[in-house]
């Protein structure tokens, strides 16, 4: 390796270095809010890393930076910024400072950023795994809730099988190609027996297994409402934005480079239907907001899955910017989970929570309110702009079906948003009335956050042209 | 200088206005309510202003529409998106009906509405200020962006300040049921939208969602057909046609007066705006093709309206169905493709939007009376209020098509120009309209006369009331009694829509 890709490295090594330095600071002194300045300083100093390193299209065999690797660690930085933020804000409003939740979500951006440059079998693995790794610890925090230990369980074993799951595919598409980097094996692919494509194809069914456990797709679906609930607010929103973002990018950047047999893409088809139904109508009947984005965020992926799979030129600028919504959106939407008070448990998840919280906390609805609207696709916000990309996206390929699921899956959706859209302008109940508590400020963490969030979901709802214009550019 | 300047105006003021009315909650109820109508006022200056201007005998459309201004900046040139607005003569009078209802809804609302009033004027301003759009647009993108914008606010109108009706299922249910009907409709059409705009890529290379470039896209006749559909279902569900019209009833019964008003005034209009607009200037062959199953749906929404207008007994749900009997008419005279009948859907249009917003002033001035919307519970209001009595009889006998009334003028002129297309389906239509006149009878004959109710001892209509209903019967007459102005007015987009019609000067 030629010394001067180092600086295509840069982002992860700032991030891999922030680790380190990170934990010899909390060996030397154990302070929550230092720590969260430092990391802070740490994901600043890589979001500008990426910006300033220069493009490579194979810094080693793992990796690489291109142009669509440098906007997803970018934007996987800065939302791990985002949640950081957050986390620091929720810690302290509940008063369980823990430094360590610092250093994990910077190893957990690590991951994802490893994820997002990956260009091998062993890249994907490694960052994964360093990923959720991190999770595991963020969460079980604090680790005397019985409700985040149960999560914790459930996503570890689950996490751990589907590790498993990908890892025997990827070795039975070694075995049918002998390579792991995707290039070689798309090549290798290209010229094998009958017996070792099938071999092959068992191997990407069994890899796309692993991954739409992480992606939440239907069937793999069952972690994620009792995860997303058990889990705290900010770590929450993680796990809906980075880990399943990365996780989608990783597998946009397979199947354009190994192309995938019409079986394998029929099963992708069907999983992203399924998901983006029974995402849709397992919400309808749910009265936890946390679980409700829970499901929410499965039918999201189900529509990212209609760019990943059709693939083409649009893909890649659709899934970029579809994340780059819908992160926007989440972190909005979390963060003001966050904030609110909750009438029994950690975190406002009761649906009867939301009654008349317009009445209440204009500020807080206010910024909540496009979330949702954002969430379900309504125009001027960034989500209508994503889910027009993933439409044309459809429509160019002529592929009708998914098309009709996504409008059909929109539509149950809207009955989801607006149902706790209008139950937060509903008149309060006479003993939340009489209950209301004054909510501490928010943060300026926090407060940054949910501006960022606000603006950014009118800013791509509105004026999308100067993110459009940046990834229009980006091929696979 | 360029009145196009003026268009993007026509839209931002209600949109300021209405955040202005938000804000200024705080310092008294009355500061919504004067900014609102304010707002309206402005508009219609504006607008009237504009027609004054207007060249109306501009040259006469050869396939290509002429509108009497422009105004077009970039907006998302990625896939060659603009803010493309346009005017022309229908458009002029249909925003100028938008806003006179605007005022009309502010003026109803001034005492129905005592809670969270700024936040309910934003909504109602919010909501007009995208019907305004919807009528300017001329990007697809645009269009349909504003098409779906107007939805939120109305949502929230019906949801937050609508009845409960006791025994019925709510004001959110209804709001919900709306909402879906129209956004998944809406969907279908932006996927009918990008469909088009990717034909028209593929042949000609280039991103456009622009009206006028996209007129030119070359498609294949089943490509035609489907995406015309694709539009067509979005327009249908929000006229109300046949099979998609069961979100109307309980929307309307359950909404506030001002969102009653708004929704059959105006919101109606914008279906059949769009099918005028875009599904059949885009694509005028398969709209052809399609003519014969668009009348019978206009029929069959004629006759099905006006039978189940005379078994309700809940006076908003009875004009809610009258609603999609005139609407009927209007998807009759569309797809008759003639002047005659293109004139007279014009005509139904405004008077339709008038006599109804005003009956639904006048259902909303009964509720906060009398707080019953039930039949049985009235009888014999001549007596206890006769202004009352008097303007309910006169827009009831507007509706059921009095000559001397606008609505006369656009049932007659759609049925004149339809017969030479279809003389059957006319006679049924005309069938309807004596259908019509029975329902409008039974109206006056069960809630104005026979024995009192119990609540008979009404107030009669304020004067705030009266000047309003003053107004609007000033209006429709006017409209038929020399209803030569509009027709002139809306001449040229008219002509334009029989040519591409009758395919291309053929």
């Amino acid at each position: 390796m030629k010394p001067a890709l180092l600086y295509s490295l840069l982002p992860l090594l700032i991030l891999a270095a922030g680790s380190v330095l990170l934990m010899l600071q909390i060996a030397a002194r154990r302070d929550e809010r230092l720590t969260a300045a430092s990391s802070s300083l740490a994901l600043l100093l890589a979001l500008a890393a990426c910006g300033i390193a220069p493009a490579a299209d194979r810094i080693t065999a793992l990796l690489c930076f291109d142009a669509y690797a440098r906007s997803l660690q970018s934007l996987m930085i800065a939302a791990g910024l985002a949640v950081n933020l957050l986390l620091h804000d929720y810690q302290h409003r509940r008063k369980t400072p823990c430094a360590e939740m610092h250093l994990l979500l910077l190893l957990a951006v690590l991951g994802a950023a490893v994820l997002g440059g990956a260009r091998h079998a062993a890249a994907v693995l490694l960052g994964l795994e360093i990923m959720t790794i991190a999770l595991y610890g963020m969460i079980a925090n604090p680790r005397t809730s019985p409700r985040a230990l149960e999560a914790l369980a459930k996503y570890l074993l689950l996490s751990a099988a589907a590790s498993a799951t990908l890892l025997f595919g990827m070795a039975l598409l070694y075995a049918a190609s002998g390579s792991l980097a995707f290039a070689q094996i798309a090549a290798a692919l290209a010229q094998v027996p009958a017996s070792d494509a099938r071999l092959a194809g068992i191997g990407a069914a069994l890899l796309i297994a692993g991954l739409g456990f992480k992606l939440s797709l239907v069937p793999f679906h069952l972690w994620t409402p009792d995860v997303y609930s058990g889990a705290p607010a900010p770590v929450t929103a993680l796990l809906a934005t980075l880990s399943k973002g990365a996780v989608a990018a990783v597998l946009l950047r397979f199947l354009s480079q190994v192309q995938a047999s019409t079986s394998l893409l029929l099963l992708l088809s069907i999983l992203a239907v399924a998901s983006i139904l029974a995402g849709n109508l397992l919400a309808l009947q749910c009265g936890n907001v946390k679980r409700l984005l829970a499901y929410s965020s499965i039918a999201h992926l189900g529509y990212l899955m209609v760019p990943i799979l059709l693939g083409g030129n649009l893909a890649a600028e659709a899934l970029l910017f579809y994340l780059a919504a819908y992160f926007a959106t989440t972190l909005g939407a979390f963060g003001v989970l966050g904030l609110l008070p909750a009438a029994n448990g950690p975190d406002a998840e009761e649906i009867e929570d939301f009654r008349g919280l317009f009445w209440r906390h204009p500020g807080l609805t206010s910024v909540m309110t496009p979330m949702l609207l954002s969430l379900a696709g309504i125009p001027m916000t960034a989500g209508f702009i994503a889910k027009f990309y993933v439409l044309a996206v459809g429509v160019s390929w002529q592929a009708w079906t998914l098309v009709i699921a996504v409008v059909a899956g929109s539509a149950i959706g809207l009955y989801v948003y607006l149902r706790l859209t209008i139950m937060m302008f509903q008149r309060p109940s006479a003993t939340q009335q009489s209950a209301a508590q004054d909510l501490p400020a928010p943060g300026p963490g926090s407060l940054a956050t949910l501006a960022a969030s606000f603006v950014l979901v009118f800013w791509l709802g509105l004026w999308p042209q100067w993110l459009l214009a940046w990834l229009s550019g980006i091929r696979l | 200088m360029d009145l196009g300047l003026w268009l993007p105006v026509l839209v931002l003021i209600p949109m300021a206005g209405g955040a202005m009315c938000w804000w200024t909650e705080r310092f008294g109820l009355g500061w919504p309510r004067w900014i609102a109508a304010f707002c309206f006022g402005l508009d219609l200056i504006l607008l009237l202003f504009l027609w004054a201007q207007a060249d109306l005998h501009g040259g006469i459309s050869h396939g290509e529409p002429v509108f009497l201004w422009e105004f077009e900046r970039p907006w998302i040139p990625r896939f060659g998106i603009s803010l493309h607005l346009g005017l022309d003569g229908l458009g002029l009078l249909l925003i100028g009906l938008t806003v006179v209802l605007g005022l009309v809804a502010v003026l109803c609302s001034w005492r129905e509405i005592q809670q969270h009033v700024g936040f309910f004027h934003m909504n109602l301003l919010w909501n007009l200020a995208g019907v305004i759009g919807v009528f300017l647009a001329l990007d697809l993108f645009l269009f349909f962006l504003l098409w779906e914008w107007m939805l939120v606010p109305m949502y929230f109108l019906i949801a937050l300040w609508g009845h409960e009706n006791p025994g019925g299922r709510g004001r959110v249910y209804a709001a919900t049921k709306f909402f879906i009907f129209t956004q998944a409709s809406g969907l279908i059409m932006l996927c009918a939208i990008l469909a088009l705009v990717f034909l028209h890529h593929q042949s000609s290379g280039l991103w456009s969602f622009n009206y006028i470039d996209l007129l030119q896209a070359e498609l294949s006749a089943q490509a035609q057909y489907w995406l015309m559909l694709g539009f067509f279902v979005a327009f249908a569900v929000k006229l109300p046609a046949l099979p998609f019209h069961s979100w109307l009833p309980d929307a309307h019964s359950q909404a506030p007066t001002a969102g009653s008003v708004d929704l059959a005034g105006v919101l109606l209009k914008t279906g059949a705006f769009g099918l005028m607009r875009f599904s059949i200037t885009l694509f005028p062959e398969a709209s052809a093709q399609f003519a014969s199953t668009a009348m019978l749906i206009g029929v069959a929404g004629i006759l099905y309206g006006a039978c189940l207008a005379l078994a309700q007994t809940d006076i908003k749900r009875f004009v809610a169905y009258t609603s999609i009997s005139h609407m009927g008419f209007i998807l009759l005279g569309l797809y008759a493709g003639n002047l005659m009948a293109m004139q007279g859907v014009v005509i139904q249009m405004l008077a339709h939007g008038i006599s109804t917003g005003a009956l639904f002033v006048l259902c909303g001035a009964l509720y906060e009376r009398i707080h019953t919307r039930e039949f049985s519970r009235m009888g014999g209001l001549a007596k206890a209020a006769p202004k009352f009595a008097t303007a309910l009889m006169f827009f009831s006998l507007a509706s059921l098509g009095l000559p001397g009334m606008g609505n006369f003028i656009g049932e007659i002129l759609i049925l004149f120009g339809a017969f030479q297309v279809a003389p059957l389906l006319t006679a049924l239509a005309a069938s309807g309209m004596i259908v019509g006149a029975v329902y409008a009878l039974l109206l006056i004959q069960r809630s104005l006369h026979g024995p009192p109710g119990d609540l008979a001892n009404m107030q009669d209509l304020v004067p705030r009331e009266q000047g309003m209903m003053l107004a609007l019967m000033a209006l429709l007459l006017g409209m038929g009694l020399y209803p030569q102005p509009l027709l002139d007015t809306a001449h040229t987009t008219l002509q334009g829509l029989v040519y591409s019609f009758s395919g291309g000067g053929g």
